[in-house]
């Protein structure tokens, strides 16, 4: 089959240096046509990236494919020469990463990257039409101002430009295939659909075949032809998106649909008037501080933001990177001191609380963090994590380690976790593990800092679940920092949607989604990948 | 259990291990040799090396003399041997003081803020100043003994070992589990030895080792030009400079004591090399990993 860009058959990779010889990815097959994307979706650990690294022959050390075929274009691929390989990455298939300030170099202007590529496989272009050539580039990956923007360096640019300068220069060959790794997964909802819909345009016009490679249905939804569904490295279902989305045949696939979060609002609750903390005109600057001098910088991170937690309360804080929702959490929980404002914590004011006086209050505040590998010490074990809140507020050792019991069995883990090592748990496990330490000192109030952000969807759920049902169980109040609106919108009472350091619009949840008053926040809505899907299925 | 019962599994283990890092086997090897050199010179053939003999003086190497005497009839594998002990004791003392006192400086540089650009200043002031000029400068103030050479070598070492810790204490104290543990309201000095502490002697552990080596060289060098050790104290510095006028007559007094110093040092370099790999996984898998 000639119109076949790409045409994976019973593709086995192993880890070679092993002597047990683990398989990887086993008995993979997927194919990509011209004018297609085919999203290979999976949770980490499934294969997925294994399978495209394998294609463009960039597997680390120690991993190779053992058995199987890969054919790019009709040319077999396991088995090519490392010379063949590299002539064949760039103008035939090129491949695009999740974090594009990494994939560039930071001391080159991103035009002269471009122009690079020319300069190594064109040897014969001239300067001025390499110059145009990259210029064209640029503009046809929608970038503002082509002309200035291509002289700039990588750190002047923001997250969506340097993911369309990679695709840039993925494209520059013009190549029949392009694997995308997660392209979207650092950006924000925004930028991401804006990345999302250059990529289905670059497909029309330019007749490219896609591998994208995604952990997020909701992604699916917008942008796959046909899926194929990974677990474990091997492939579970696959067929064309609308068919699999619809009506998926397996019970994992319907799962990781199912954990697309947002799927259901929540009801709305009756909760008490009962305030537990009030936030108000709270603002950071952040200052440069030097030996001799302290001078604020301009944009201040954080202003006049007020909001009011009530017991037993989950109250989302929406917003984009650089919006200011970590600095409010960060504020509020006291691990940075705020410039100005008041945080009221029953009768106290803990805005500018000397830490001496503030380690008192500190019982009542505690956080769960975005990263579980490295919120907690590694060279801990639980158990000790877990007695240290409590022994800090004075209970004792033997009373300290019976609660800690209680704690992991309250997060749903038992007591065999207490004589381990964080690097013997899962991601999600660990987060459990933090949840139960952050509750170890009886709180009042759970700062949970993107808490499941760097979590698999289907982990996602069961921390959601989680949390849900803490604070139903001990009436503690959440403040729930996240990126994800579809996340907030499952989870949260109320929600705050905050945008350059400004709270612009707070309200309840149901309200907020079904009435935005404010244009950023339908923007922010409208973005949401897998909406359109998501609204089919809640009318279907 | 006693080890000798132990599983063969921690043998296997061991095995396994030095194979993957062969640097980590030599090291460990001639350190080994190097200390039971010192510790067993006087069982080892050895005569007192200080005993001048004016009839037998620079006599080649023979049965008696392994590698002959010197210009006084003092027996060289003897003094060698002896030697052994003034080199090592200088390693590892200038790398555990500097290493101790490093560390406490460095982490209350790297957790206290407000101390950390005095501090930072004085230790710039301190690495200012050259090592051997120091050295000098101490030794000359004192006195010449094994103590002030230790210290006048210590000196200079402290702020390296500053630098390094409150480097990785910076990094150590923006990871979550660390502003876990303040918001969970954990005193400092707790915070200091229970969280940052573990985590960050993995590279000061190596940065010692380098500390020691430097230590067995410059004694060698300030001994060399008699303003180290007390000449009377065989060290293998001593011997070179009493062997410097013979070289063509003897050059076995130049070119052994030269070649045990170039020994130690390179094992505790290559030992401090491997312990890097071993310690500091980042490093091993961002030289695996391509990703």
């Amino acid at each position: 089959m000639t119109d076949h860009v790409l045409a994976i058959e019973n593709l086995a990779v192993a880890v070679i240096a092993s002597p047990y010889g683990t398989t990887v990815v086993k008995d993979v097959s997927l194919s990509v046509g011209r004018q297609e994307i085919v999203c290979v979706v999976g949770e980490s650990g499934s294969g997925k990236s294994v399978t495209s690294f394998s294609v463009m022959g960039i597997l680390s050390p120690g991993l190779a494919p053992v058995a199987g075929s890969i054919k790019l274009l009709g040319e077999e691929l396991i088995g090519a020469s490392a010379a063949r390989m590299r002539e064949l990455r760039g103008p035939h298939m090129a491949m695009i990463f999740q974090e594009p300030m990494t994939a560039l170099n930071p001391v080159m202007t991103v035009g002269d990257q471009i122009a690079e590529i020319f300069r190594y496989h064109k040897p014969g272009m001239s300067a001025s039409d390499i110059q145009d050539r990259v210029r064209s580039l640029a503009e046809d990956v929608r970038l503002p101002d082509p002309v200035n923007i291509i002289r700039r360096y990588p750190h002047q640019l923001s997250g969506g430009q340097r993911q369309r300068i990679m695709i840039a220069m993925a494209l520059a060959l013009e190549p029949a295939l392009l694997i995308a790794d997660e392209p979207t997964t650092a950006l924000d909802v925004t930028t991401q659909k804006q990345i999302l819909d250059l990529i289905r345009d670059l497909v029309a016009r330019r007749g490219i075949g896609v591998l994208f490679i995604t952990h997020d249905f909701g992604v699916v939804a917008e942008i796959a032809d046909r899926v194929v569904v990974m677990r474990a490295g091997s492939v579970v279902e696959s067929g064309p998106a609308q068919q699999v989305l619809a009506h998926p045949q397996q019970v994992y696939t319907r799962s990781l649909i199912d954990a697309v979060p947002g799927s259901k609002l929540p009801e709305a609750r009756k909760i008490a008037d009962n305030v537990l903390l009030r936030v108000e005109n709270l603002s950071k600057t952040y200052g440069s501080r030097g030996l001799f001098s302290s001078r604020p910088t301009a944009a201040p991170a954080l202003q006049d933001a007020s909001l009011n937690l009530r017991r037993g309360e989950i109250l989302g804080i929406v917003g984009e990177s650089g919006s200011g929702k970590s600095t409010l959490a960060r504020c509020i929980s006291r691990l940075q001191m705020p410039s100005s404002g008041d945080i009221w914590l029953g009768d106290t004011n803990i805005a500018r609380m000397h830490e001496r006086k503030l380690r008192r209050h500190r019982k009542s505040i505690q956080v769960v963090f975005q990263d579980p590998n490295r919120s907690l010490n590694p060279r801990l074990r639980i158990g000790d994590a877990l007695v240290e809140g409590a022994r800090n507020f004075g209970i004792g050792t033997r009373e300290a380690s019976d609660k800690s019991r209680q704690l992991l069995a309250l997060v749903g883990m038992d007591d065999s976790a207490l004589t381990r090592f964080p690097h013997q748990f899962s991601g999600g496990q660990r987060q459990r593990i933090c949840i139960a330490r952050a509750l170890a000192s009886e709180p009042d109030i759970l700062v949970a800092d993107e808490a499941v952000s760097a979590l698999d969807v289907s982990v996602q759920a069961q921390v959601i679940e989680l949390l849900e049902d803490l604070r139903s169980r001990l009436g503690l109040a959440i403040l729930f920092i996240t990126h994800d609106l579809r996340v907030a919108g499952q989870l949260c009472d109320r929600l705050v949607v905050m945008q350059s350091g400004r709270i612009v619009e707070q309200g309840a949840t149901g309200d907020l989604f079904n009435h935005p008053r404010e244009p950023y926040t339908r923007d922010l809505l409208a973005a949401a990948p897998g909406r359109e899907f998501l609204a089919r299925a809640k009318t279907a | 259990m006693s080890v000798a019962t132990a599983n063969p599994a921690f043998f296997r283990n061991t095995i396994g291990l030095m194979r993957r890092h062969p640097g980590l086997l030599f090291g460990l090897v001639v350190i080994s040799a190097m200390i039971i050199l010192a510790v067993a010179a006087p069982w080892l053939h050895t005569v007192d090396p200080t005993h001048i003999r004016p009839r037998m003086r620079l006599k080649p190497p023979s049965s008696e003399f392994w590698f002959g005497t010197d210009s006084s009839g003092r027996d060289l594998w003897s003094r060698i041997a002896y030697g052994s002990r003034i080199s090592l004791i200088v390693g590892a003392a200038v790398a555990s003081i500097s290493l101790v006192i490093g560390l406490v400086i460095g982490m209350i540089a790297g957790v206290i803020r407000k101390l950390d650009g005095i501090i930072m200043r004085v230790m710039d002031g301190v690495m200012a100043i050259p090592a051997i000029l120091l050295a000098i400068m101490v030794v000359s103030l004192f006195g010449a003994a094994l103590e002030t050479v230790i210290i006048a070598i210590t000196l200079p070492e402290i702020p390296r070992v500053v630098r390094l810790t409150r480097s990785v204490v910076l990094t150590v104290r923006g990871e979550a589990y660390v502003e876990a543990a303040i918001s969970m309201g954990t005193p400092t000095p707790i915070l200091m030895i229970r969280h940052i502490l573990p985590n960050i002697l993995a590279p000061v552990i190596v940065q010692a080792t380098f500390t020691a080596s430097a230590a067995i060289l410059i004694e060698a060098s300030l001994s060399f030009l008699g303003i180290g050790t007390p000449s009377e104290i065989p060290s293998w510095g001593n011997i070179m400079a009493d062997g410097r006028n013979y070289f063509q007559m003897a050059p076995q007094l130049i070119i052994a004591p030269g070649l045990l110093v170039a020994l130690t040092v390179l094992a505790v370099n290559i030992l401090g090399d491997s312990l890097r790999d071993l310690l500091d996984p980042r490093f091993a898998r961002s030289v695996g990993d391509t990703r």
